[in-house]
């Protein structure tokens, strides 16, 4: 069974599509590249695809989960927003600790778990409360709190935003662990790097619909640049195709 | 005016208006505060104004001065304490937005501009109560040339007591920030400096009779001097303009020099204290307890929510409201009003109740911030969110609200047992229905919900605060209106009491059943839109 499976999954504001018609499958134990240009519905398809939006039309599921079940869901995926979901007033250890009793940890491994993330993020001060820290440091607490409880699927919207090189690489090598264990990755940033170098699959969305879909060197080798910012901007500044991708049904 | 100081101002003024202007609800508050407090000054909804003018007219002349310099008195405490309030307040708020100006211009320009942004929105605010008061008095005096002293002369005095209080608000700050006060501690001094408000406002004659002898009562001269008859003194008038004057140049000194230290000492952005914790893993013994009882995420929630607001205390801002209905309807009904000393009990029952449901609780989604997402997504469902809501405010609001309307009816001698045991099952069911009330209204307001407070505390206090104390009384009426006729003379029976407890404890049940269903729903429901 796919990780994440979407059948002409579609979310209007009134007369406007944010995402329109989409269909996606992402197989286990794969990390898939969610690319787009700024305002092409990719946030609004992981709040779709993590539950926290409702669809207007088609199907989605998720670690077999319709997304319409957010508490289901919940149990299943990691989610890293592009805003670090944390209470400020919190220490990050307090917050992880509450966390992980929400998710139902067992206490005894999140007692283990916790304060291995934080060595290995490199989170020296989990100790001092959220709102005395930097971006990298928040974007830090909130990879650790979407990855433990080991998630089924993990979504992550832009999770290098604010990381020192270190923690970047970090957590490149944990999404690589997650997904050798099993773990479905998606993953949207516009860090064409991480994607070249991570992804299994890239998909590309603009105005709420999937241009492209393919293994990052098969998608540049299609198109006439050299790397995958060159596919990128050909992809997009490709009028003839996104007209045809309005027109279709 | 184009120097520097007029363009923060006038672009802090800009902003503050439209956004005022593109809410309703403060556009309500703004109208509708001021037009209250205007109809009742001036006299067109009960004694007012109006009616000193006519009794002045009618030759009255020295009681009706003698009252006028009395509220002029109490009038300029109440000001100075008011505008300390807000210019302490206001001072998180000039350094966050002013940076813009602080990086572009001198600090005397943007300190300036804020001084004359703060006077000129509370001006705005409540100016226009006095002016109605003003043109009334006048009214009913036939003396239209008595609104020149009183119109020119009230502006005069909040325009003086918002720039004087504006560095005793940068002093408050410069202190908190210099000693590493918490924002516990910085709550503390807000609620003592409302306590010390409504204080005076009680006893605001005797304000007014102690300060008679002193020179602030030459404020009274001033506001008086073209008043025919009222005998105010224009030496004293104009030796009070002089004082304020050299106040208001003194003052804008002082705030300058005070901003500097504010927004430019090393401790400015600093917060409260932390509590660095160099445990391995945080010991949650609060959640250990709760978790014996109620399932261990409910109880990481309660205890989070509880963590939350003892470091945010400006969060339960909205209770303040209750307080004061409290305070002025003990003042109304019993201190100075018909019903006995029994009364107080339900009445510290009600507004207790009304007080507990007034925080956090109207709106529960908006006031997790950032990390409403990460909660949705953690599988929490919306019976656990509304429960653990629910209990963060039941928990500590049961036993302090039966222990002190228990504890009012047994101080204040309720001699029938039977009426103590009505008032503590009052006081029970109005501490459930209470924050299921409020979770079921607040539920539909959605994070990011604009609350006059702004910054963490995202609280719609506005049509939400409405809907649910018009709840609460429809509730608590039979149960309090009986408590009341037997707080009469004419006292009515103990059995009859608590008939009337009964059908409020029936009605609280069914509200609250429904509200928490209602709120469960609406929760799991909930899509960010």
């Amino acid at each position: 069974m796919a990780a994440i499976e979407t059948d002409g999954l579609t979310k209007r504001y009134g007369s406007v599509a944010a995402v329109e018609g989409l269909d996606l499958t992402v197989d286990r134990g794969t990390i898939y590249g969610f690319l787009g240009p700024n305002g092409a519905g990719k946030t609004t398809t992981m709040r779709l695809l993590t539950g926290l939006t409702r669809p207007s039309d088609g199907t989605a599921t998720v670690a077999g989960v319709d997304v319409r079940d957010r508490d289901a869901l919940g149990e299943r995926i990691g989610y890293v927003p592009d805003t670090p979901p944390l209470y400020e007033k919190l220490t990050a250890r307090e917050q992880l600790s509450a966390v992980a009793d929400v998710r139902g940890l067992d206490p005894e491994r999140a007692r283990e778990r916790i304060p291995e993330l934080f060595d290995r993020f490199g989170l020296a001060a989990a100790g001092d409360r959220i709102e005395s820290y930097s971006k990298g440091m928040k974007q830090k607490t909130s990879v650790i709190q979407a990855v433990v409880h080991e998630p089924e699927v993990l979504f992550l919207d832009e999770p290098t935003s604010g990381l020192d090189p270190n923690a970047a690489r970090t957590l490149k090598e944990l999404l690589t662990e997650l997904r050798d264990g099993g773990t479905a990755v998606f993953l949207s940033t516009h860090v064409l790097s991480v994607v070249d170098e991570l992804a299994d699959t890239v998909g590309l969305l603009s105005d709420g619909r999937l241009l492209a879909e393919d293994e990052p060197e098969r998608l540049v080798a299609d198109r006439d640049g050299n790397t995958l910012e060159d596919a990128f901007v050909e992809l997009t500044t490709d009028d003839d195709l996104s007209a045809r991708l309005r027109e279709s049904p | 005016m184009t120097g520097p100081s007029a363009v923060v101002a006038r672009t802090a003024l800009r902003q503050t208006y439209r956004r005022v202007r593109e809410s309703k609800r403060m556009t309500a508050f703004f109208l509708l505060i001021p037009g209250f407090f205007a109809l009742q000054v001036s006299g067109l909804v009960g004694p007012g104004a109006y009616d000193l003018g006519q009794r002045f007219a009618a030759g009255e002349i020295a009681p009706v001065v003698t009252r006028l310099r009395g509220t002029v008195l109490s009038g300029v405490v109440l000001l100075a304490l008011m505008g300390t309030l807000g210019a302490a307040g206001g001072n998180s708020e000039f350094k966050d937005r002013y940076v813009t100006f602080l990086t572009a211009t001198s600090t005397r320009a943007v300190a300036i501009g804020s001084v004359v942004r703060q006077t000129a929105v509370w001006t705005a605010l409540f100016w226009p109560v006095t002016l109605a008061g003003a043109v009334g008095f006048a009214l009913g005096a036939e003396a239209p040339v008595a609104t020149v002293s009183l119109v020119a002369g009230s502006f005069w005095l909040f325009v003086v007591a918002g720039v004087a209080t504006a560095p005793v608000g940068f002093g408050a700050r410069w202190m908190l920030d210099r000693y590493g006060l918490s924002k516990n501690a910085r709550f503390g001094l807000g609620a003592g400096m409302l306590g010390a408000f409504y204080l005076v406002l009680f006893t605001r004659e005797t304000v007014g009779a102690a300060l008679g002898a002193t020179p602030l009562s030459w404020a009274g001269d001033l506001l008086l001097l073209t008043v025919p008859g009222a005998g105010a003194s224009p030496s004293y008038a104009g030796g009070f303009l002089l004082a304020t004057v050299g106040l208001v140049v003194a003052s804008i000194g002082a705030a300058v020099r005070l901003a500097e230290a504010v927004w430019y000492g090393d401790r400015a952005l600093g917060d409260d204290a932390e509590e660095s914790d160099d445990a391995p893993v945080t010991a949650t013994p609060v959640r250990d307890v709760l978790a014996s009882v109620v399932p261990r995420p409910t109880a990481a929630l309660v205890e989070t929510t509880w963590r939350r607001t003892k470091r945010t205390p400006k969060t339960l801002w909205y209770v303040y409201p209750a307080v004061f209905v409290g305070l002025v309807m003990a003042e109304q009904l019993v201190y100075s009003g018909p019903f006995a000393a029994t009364m107080y009990a339900p009445l510290v029952a009600f507004t207790g109740a009304l007080a507990a449901g007034s925080g956090f609780t109207l709106n529960p989604l908006g006031t997790e911030g950032d990390a409403l997402p990460g909660l949705l997504t953690a599988g929490v469902s919306g019976e656990t969110f509304i429960r653990a809501k629910a209990y963060a405010v039941v928990l500590p609001a049961m036993p302090l609200l039966v222990g002190a309307a228990l504890g009012t009816a047994i101080g204040v001698s309720v001699s029938s047992a039977l009426v103590v045991a009505a008032v503590g099952v009052f006081a029970v069911a109005l501490a459930v229905v209470a924050p299921l009330c409020s979770l079921a209204l607040g539920v539909h307001y959605p994070p990011g919900d604009e609350g006059l407070l702004g910054e963490d505390v995202q609280i719609p206090n506005k049509s939400a605060s409405a809907a649910y104390t018009l709840g609460m009384v429809l509730v608590s009426a039979p149960g309090f209106g009986a408590l009341g006729a037997y707080a009469r003379p004419d006292a009515i029976a103990p059995a009859t009491v608590v008939a009337g407890v009964g059908v409020t404890v029936v009605l609280a049940a069914v509200v609250s059943w429904r509200a928490y269903r209602h709120a469960v729903a609406r929760v799991d429901a909930y899509s960010v839109e």
